[in-house]
């Protein structure tokens, strides 16, 4: 009931109408990817143009998890073109500025859901479309991983900012990109994956584990 | 007997087990297992965390879902297995919680441990590259000298502590690795044929195999001093270097702001018995305290946010002042018990009217200029406008000052006499004034008053640390300027004479517009706000200067009066120099009441003949005569001093151009440019002198600080 009246409250505000639809087609239970880093973190990896964010439960409801006081779909994200747009769903303030309505995201904003839950939404490379999402209050995420990638055209991994992912120790950067509708990992250095020397581009398949000079990391499939 | 405990190390996430303190070293890390393996029964891991010189740290999941950190022990099995069983039932929230050891089918050993995800202080000191800001240097190493406190009165040493080590997790502070500990020995100290650890951090006395809570204590002076100024104190190009700067050089503690630097330098000593017995002693200066159940909690002068109310908090205190602060804040003065108090309180009562009023006044007056949200330059404008108008008025206010006086003492002394009768006793004979601002006001302010707030844990109310009163806070200031280089002090002296040329330059701008204003801007007054402003400088110059050379240390006033009055000779005759080649018109520049004193023959110039010329020209004797004195009059070191009261104090603006009015009435200078000077050079030195970190003020003791 409570979501009928949101509902009916955001589609009565013009400009909504696409938006709205998001929670018509919710990705909830999708299976996600998580990319593991030995010696960086875990990161999930959303392929999708737009999420639903809500409250970790039994039952899935929301496209990323929240181990926090949130509804069970709080927020929003639809990316179009390079711009990412906020849906709240529930009492959402954008830089301690209450919203209500769609709201565009920039880099470096803190998205606070509800009461506690607080997010930082970066999109740190000029380079690359790609944002990532973090929890700055004392939450985390469910599977727990250190950050959320919303995948868009690229993702660079590198020693250097501006990087979505920071990885202090390795020589060089890697970057995630999509060739013909498949996500490809490229690198400068000599590439291990599954034990086997394999030659660039790399295909992103779950399961793998790849290695390199300075780098490892396997990609899993959150069931 | 000592006995070594199993080396359990963890990697802090994303930074490799390095043996410096720099995560900039990259190391390859090539870890066993990947994602999804399962090495040990009941645990899926899902990477690896770090590698260390004793093995590798996986983040992994049981079955259940628990998130756990495991630790592969790659050698020295059974010296660390015996070691882990020591410490797996050590409890503490500063700590990384062992929960077991397991044997795969190899035979080899895991550890399977507490996965803290947040990230470790050496990443934080990354981040602040000068030194972490105080609030969060108080977070981090209250806790973490909580926690090794635990483990020094558990018997343990933990042997490496550095920032690599300490984690955060959910805001609390979190110690790793402490499996490379010891057991501490009564009998034998040494022992240990291995040395390992961090050079940056490692006590000289580890080179001669000893190994008491004392080389924690050393660490963790390395660690503050790295957390308060971004870098180690010893440093170099090779381990050798590091070890030998160790053992023998003396760490650059001018880096290291007061009450840090007193526990960092005692932290750092060569000799293990100079430094801290206890490591909870080296958070008391900080305003922590670690309470009997090993939890840090901040006291009175912490800089730590307080939670408890001011009355809870004074109530923990069981001194009659104390009893007296509580009772005043709650409006019960009876609830004080004490008879003289309630006498204190009567005699609030009959406080003289008239001066009360003006008290009140002049502090609501005060607090509306302190809260007015202007910028400190335009509070400097209004301030100098004010000042040239008082100056240029400051004939009939010094009469309204002294006949107002004059009907106002012989007032009090009639009150005094009513007052007592009334009261039948004097009015407040037997009670310090002191005491009275007690009693009349809260006077343990909200934020001072807090105490007992645990970082991590439990309320434990306590507080057995005694801030500093304000001679104390301010001898330990003059000891700390005391210690700064010549370089330094030159530095701050240049750079006081460049802001007081500016202060003055607008000063006595300011004047001459002023002038223009009131249509009297001719030549000769132009060139006598000229030379008011050159003479002010020099005034400035040379107060600035004795101020610094004198801020180190109280003094004698009659020593620094006479030789300021020295100085203010030297000042004379450059004044009189300055006046002849600038060809002051003294006469046409000054106001019409200096010119009709020659008029008269009573006129107070005549008495000094020898001063002045026919047409009132001051002469050279009347320069040497005049600054001296006003030099000599004015407390000028107070103005300068970095400890004095308040940044600006108008109260010393006014006293100083009293003072000239004063000097002026014994020997006569042109009006009203003797006061100018003493004006313009009690506001410059005012704004151009440093002034010492208000906040450490408000941490003080106050009921020890009055009067």
């Amino acid at each position: 009931m409570v979501r009928n009246a949101e509902l009916a409250h955001t589609t009565a505000m013009p400009g909504v109408k696409q938006i709205v639809n998001l929670l018509d087609d919710s990705t909830a239970g999708r299976r996600h990817q998580i990319m593991w880093i030995d010696g960086v973190g875990g990161f999930l990896l959303c392929h999708q143009d737009d999420v639903m964010i809500g409250q970790a439960t039994s039952v899935p409801t929301a496209d990323l998890l929240i181990m926090g006081d949130l509804s069970r779909q709080a927020i929003a994200i639809r990316r179009t073109g390079s711009d990412y747009l906020l849906q709240p769903y529930q009492e959402t303030r954008i830089e301690d500025v209450k919203t209500n309505r769609p709201q565009l995201l920039r880099h470096c904003q803190t998205i606070a859901v509800g009461t506690s839950v607080r997010l930082r939404f970066s999109k740190p490379s000029p380079l690359s479309s790609t944002a990532r999402l973090d929890l700055v209050s004392h939450h985390r995420w469910k599977p727990a991983v250190d950050g959320v990638l919303l995948l868009a055209d690229s993702c660079i991994f590198g020693p250097r900012s501006p990087s979505q992912v920071q990885c202090p120790h390795w020589q060089s950067e890697l970057l995630l990109y999509k060739l013909n509708g498949q996500w490809c990992f490229r690198t400068a250095s000599e590439t291990l994956v599954d034990g086997r020397v394999a030659k660039s581009p790399f295909p992103l398949v779950p399961g793998m584990r790849a290695s390199g000079v300075d780098f490892s990391f396997s990609i899993e499939v959150n069931s | 007997m000592i006995q070594l405990l199993n080396p359990l190390k963890l990697q802090p996430k994303g930074i490799p087990a390095s043996p410096a303190p720099f995560s900039e070293q990259a190391r390859t890390m090539k870890f066993t297992y990947g994602t999804g393996e399962r090495p040990l029964a009941g645990y899926s891991i899902k990477r690896g965390v770090g590698i260390g010189g004793f093995g590798e740290v996986y983040f992994a999941l049981n079955d259940a879902g628990k998130e756990v950190a495991l630790k592969r022990i790659q050698r020295n099995l059974d010296v660390e297995v015996r070691g882990v069983r020591q410490c797996l039932n050590l409890k503490h929230p500063n700590l990384i919680a062992l929960f077991d050891i397991q044997f795969d089918a190899h035979e080899q050993g895991w550890i399977v441990m507490e996965y803290v995800s947040g990230s470790n202080l050496r990443d934080l000191l990354e981040r602040y590259p000068t030194g972490l800001p105080m609030d969060q240097l108080c977070h981090w190493f209250g806790q973490i000298v909580a926690g090794v406190t635990y483990l020094h009165d558990h018997g343990v040493v933990h042997r490496d502590l550095k920032p690599a080590n300490v984690f955060e997790d959910q805001g609390i502070v979190k110690i790793g690795d402490y499996g490379l500990s010891k057991y501490i020995s009564c009998s034998r100290r040494g022992g240990q044929t291995e040395s390992v650890g961090t050079f940056h951090y490692m006590a000289p006395e580890i080179g001669k195999g000893e190994y008491g809570k004392e080389i924690d204590v050393y660490a963790l002076g390395i660690m503050l001093y790295e957390m308060a100024t971004g870098n180690v104190p010893f440093d170099g190009e090779s381990t050798q270097e590091i070890v030998m700067k160790h053992l023998t050089a003396d760490p650059d503690l001018s880096r290291v702001s007061w009450p840090v630097r007193e526990v960092v330098a005692r932290a750092l000593q060569k000799d293990p018995t100079a430094r801290y017995r206890d490591a909870r002693e080296m958070v008391r200066p900080l305003g922590l305290e670690i309470d009997q159940r090993y939890m840090v909690t901040t006291t009175s002068n912490s800089n730590l946010p307080p939670v408890v109310s001011p009355v809870a908090a004074v109530a923990n205190g069981p001194s009659p002042l104390n009893a007296a602060a509580v009772a005043a804040l709650q409006g019960n003065h009876h609830a004080a018990g004490s008879e003289k108090i309630t006498g204190e309180q009567e005699s609030l009562h009959y406080e003289e009217p008239i001066a009360e009023a003006l008290r009140s006044s002049w502090t609501r007056v005060a607090q509306w200029w302190r809260e007015m949200p202007l910028h400190p330059g335009s509070r400097a404008m209004l301030v100098a406008i004010g000042i040239i108008a008082l100056v240029l008025k400051s004939a009939v206010l010094i009469q309204i000052f002294v006949t107002g006086l004059m009907i106002y003492v012989p007032y009090y002394i009639v009150w005094c006499f009513v007052s007592s009768s009334r009261s039948g006793r004097a009015a407040t004979p037997t009670v310090k004034p002191g005491v009275h601002k007690q009693m009349a006001r809260p006077f343990v302010a909200p934020q001072q008053a807090q105490v007992a707030r645990p970082v991590s844990a439990p309320v434990a109310p306590k507080a057995p640390f005694k801030p500093l009163s304000v001679r104390q806070w301010k001898a330990a200031k003059r000891r700390q300027l005391g210690l700064v280089s010549t370089t330094n002090s030159l530095a701050d002296v240049t750079g006081g004479w460049f802001t007081s040329s500016i202060v003055l330059a607008v000063f006595c701008s300011l004047v001459a517009v002023f002038q223009i204003g009131t249509g009297h801007a001719g030549q000769a007054q132009l060139i006598s706000i000229a030379w008011t402003a050159i003479v002010s400088m020099i005034c400035a110059w040379s107060v600035i200067a004795l101020g610094k050379r004198w801020q180190s240390s109280e003094g004698d006033w009659a020593v620094r009066s006479f030789i300021q009055v020295t100085v203010g000779l030297g000042i004379g005759w450059l004044a009189y120099v300055l006046s002849d080649f600038l060809a002051v018109g003294w006469s046409s520049s000054s106001g019409p009441e200096w010119q009709s004193q020659f008029a008269s023959e009573s006129a107070p110039t005549r008495r000094w003949p020898g001063f002045f010329d026919a047409q009132g020209q001051p002469l050279l004797p009347a320069f040497l005569a005049y600054f001296p004195l006003m030099m000599g009059l004015v407390h000028w070191w107070k103005q300068v001093d970095p400890l004095r009261r308040t940044q600006f104090s108008l109260l010393s603006v006014i006293w100083s151009v009293i003072a000239a009015w004063l000097v002026h009435l014994l020997i006569p200078f042109p009006l009203p440019w003797g006061a100018v000077v003493a004006a313009g050079t009690s506001v410059a030195v005012q704004l151009a002198s440093p002034w010492l970190d208000p906040e450490e003020r408000h941490q003080l003791d106050p009921a020890r600080s009055i009067g």
